[in-house]
């Protein structure tokens, strides 16, 4: 008959070998929603910058033609309520310069690759802070995760790379000091990470529920029905353009000498 | 600021600028009113279509007694008094539904300026309701609505405004046959079929165009293909009459 050495775990033991399971479950749901997540935020820059440089320009040139009619008809007019028409057209069309021609308007068209993705994933699954074993290692992977984020979002794998490397090499990153806090700490990790994926749903519920997503729901389900939205939008607005330009020129105060 | 939120800001930096920032966010904002505004037109375009479509036709009031006509026994008086209140009382239902339609299509434009199927329609009210039927007939407002359609590229509409153009039931614009033509061609190259009708026949008499007759026979043959029947009879016709240009195997073959 095979004896076997059994020994039994103490009840701290056990409690310790439950929990390093429940984390282990946590954390692999912790890095799918973080993926989600990046790529959620990616997509909707994505599609931002495609709306702004197609149709976000010509809204901008639409505002600059009727704050010239606006000006135009204030000197004609020359009242205050004129005047204050012309200056609220002229800040909606400056608003509307900046936010057609800013930052948000560069971003590229978004579409990670397999290996991307794995870089990413693995960033996640090394260096998310809340997985950090001390408040030292937390500041730094909170750092290299801001950077990450930045990098999947530009769609940099070198930069990924990088940041994997540096976390490595990096004497902080040496994990566990004694089994005697164990538990203590793997209870705090589930913790933090509990807390971080309600963060994570609360922040996909206010990505989904803004004006941009909206409007990228209702462009991505008319293109599955065979229709173009940017571009039914592009030729509306330059339909507007067109007309704001013709009553510009026919304006009685162009023909008059200023 | 807490341990947490600074975790949280550390790890939000690439949020868009849409959520963040006023300008872009009011540009998305404009956009998917802009959609909302473009659907809802739609809607009311729709809506006018369906009554202008359901709009009854009034024998009120008769027309005027042709007198080559062969005599008809004359009606009793009690019909003719039950006609006529039948004839009213159609009339004052189409020009009712009529009205409304008008009102749907001027509804539909306020909201989208931009629908060329829209601003055709209200061209159309403006053009045809003459007196009586709730909208008064404004010339210059139907042309000038139509002419935005067909820059907007609707054939309909371009077909009008080479109407206008060669005053063919209008008045407004100046005649200038060159214009009619011009327009005439880009809605039969549309597949327009009154346009392709009018276009040909410019090409033939070479009248606002250099005289083609192969031109003709080409716009014939697209618009036969296409299953318009005027175009495959004329072809027939003109292959008859003109002979070569028109005379094509495929064309009778439907």
């Amino acid at each position: 008959m095979p004896t076997e050495i059994v020994r039994h775990l103490s009840p701290d033991e056990q409690e310790l070998a439950r929990k390093r399971q429940e984390l282990a479950i946590l954390e692999a749901e912790l890095t799918d929603r973080e993926l989600s997540l990046a790529n959620l935020r990616a997509e909707l820059a994505a599609f931002e910058g495609r709306y702004l440089r197609e149709v976000g320009i010509l809204y901008a040139e639409l505002d600059d033609w009727n704050a010239k009619i606006a000006e135009f008809a204030a000197q004609v007019a020359g009242t205050e309520q004129a005047r204050a028409a012309a200056s609220d057209a002229r800040a909606q069309a400056d608003e509307s310069y900046a936010a057609a021609h800013g930052e948000a308007a560069k971003a590229k068209d978004f579409s990670p690759s397999p290996e991307l993705r794995k870089l990413f994933t693995d960033v996640v699954n090394q260096i998310h802070p809340d997985r950090a074993a001390n408040e030292i290692d937390r500041a730094l992977r909170n750092r290299l995760m801001a950077e990450a984020n930045l990098a999947y979002k530009r769609q940099d794998a070198d930069a990924l790379r990088k940041i994997l490397k540096e976390y490595k090499s990096l004497p902080e990153s040496v994990e566990g000091d004694g089994a005697a806090a164990d538990l203590e700490r793997v209870l705090r990790q589930i913790e933090r990470i509990v807390k971080r994926l309600a963060q994570i749903e609360s922040e996909v519920a206010e990505l989904t529920s803004s004006e941009i997503a909206r409007l990228m729901a209702k462009v991505v389900s008319a293109t599955a029905k065979g229709r173009n939205l940017l571009a039914e939008m592009k030729k509306d607005v330059q339909d507007r353009i067109n007309l704001a330009r013709k009553e510009f020129k026919a304006h009685p105060s162009m023909t008059r000498p200023q | 600021m807490s341990a947490d939120e600074e975790t949280q800001s550390a790890l939000v930096p690439v949020q868009s600028t849409a959520l963040t920032k006023g300008g872009a966010k009011s540009l998305a904002a404009r956009g998917r009113a802009h959609l909302r505004d473009k659907e809802e037109a739609e809607e009311w375009l729709r809506k006018g279509l369906e009554l202008q479509g359901a709009a009854p036709h009034s024998h009120w009031p008769p027309a005027p007694i042709n007198p080559y006509a062969v005599p008809q026994p004359a009606m009793s008086a009690e019909l003719q008094r039950i006609k006529e209140q039948e004839g009213r009382e159609q009339l004052r239902k189409r020009e009712e539904m009529l009205k409304e339609a008008f009102h749907c299509f001027e509804c539909g434009y306020e909201l989208d300026p931009s629908n060329p199927e829209l601003l055709y329609c209200l061209a159309h009210s403006y053009y045809h309701w003459a007196g009586g039927y709730g909208v008064l007939k404004n010339e210059e407002k139907a042309v000038s609505l139509y002419q935005r359609a067909a820059d907007l590229g609707h054939a309909g509409a371009q077909t009008k405004i080479g109407d206008a153009y060669a005053q063919c039931g209008f008045t407004w614009l100046p005649k200038d046959r060159e214009q009619a033509a011009r327009w005439y061609q880009a809605a039969a190259e549309q597949g327009d079929e009154e346009a392709v009708c009018m276009i040909v026949e410019m090409y033939q008499r070479g009248e606002g165009v250099r005289q083609d007759h192969s031109e003709a026979a080409r716009l014939l043959r697209n618009a036969a293909a296409r299953g318009d029947e005027t175009a495959r009879h004329n072809l027939r016709l003109y292959a008859k009459q003109y002979g070569s240009p028109y005379e094509d195997g495929d064309a009778d073959t439907p």
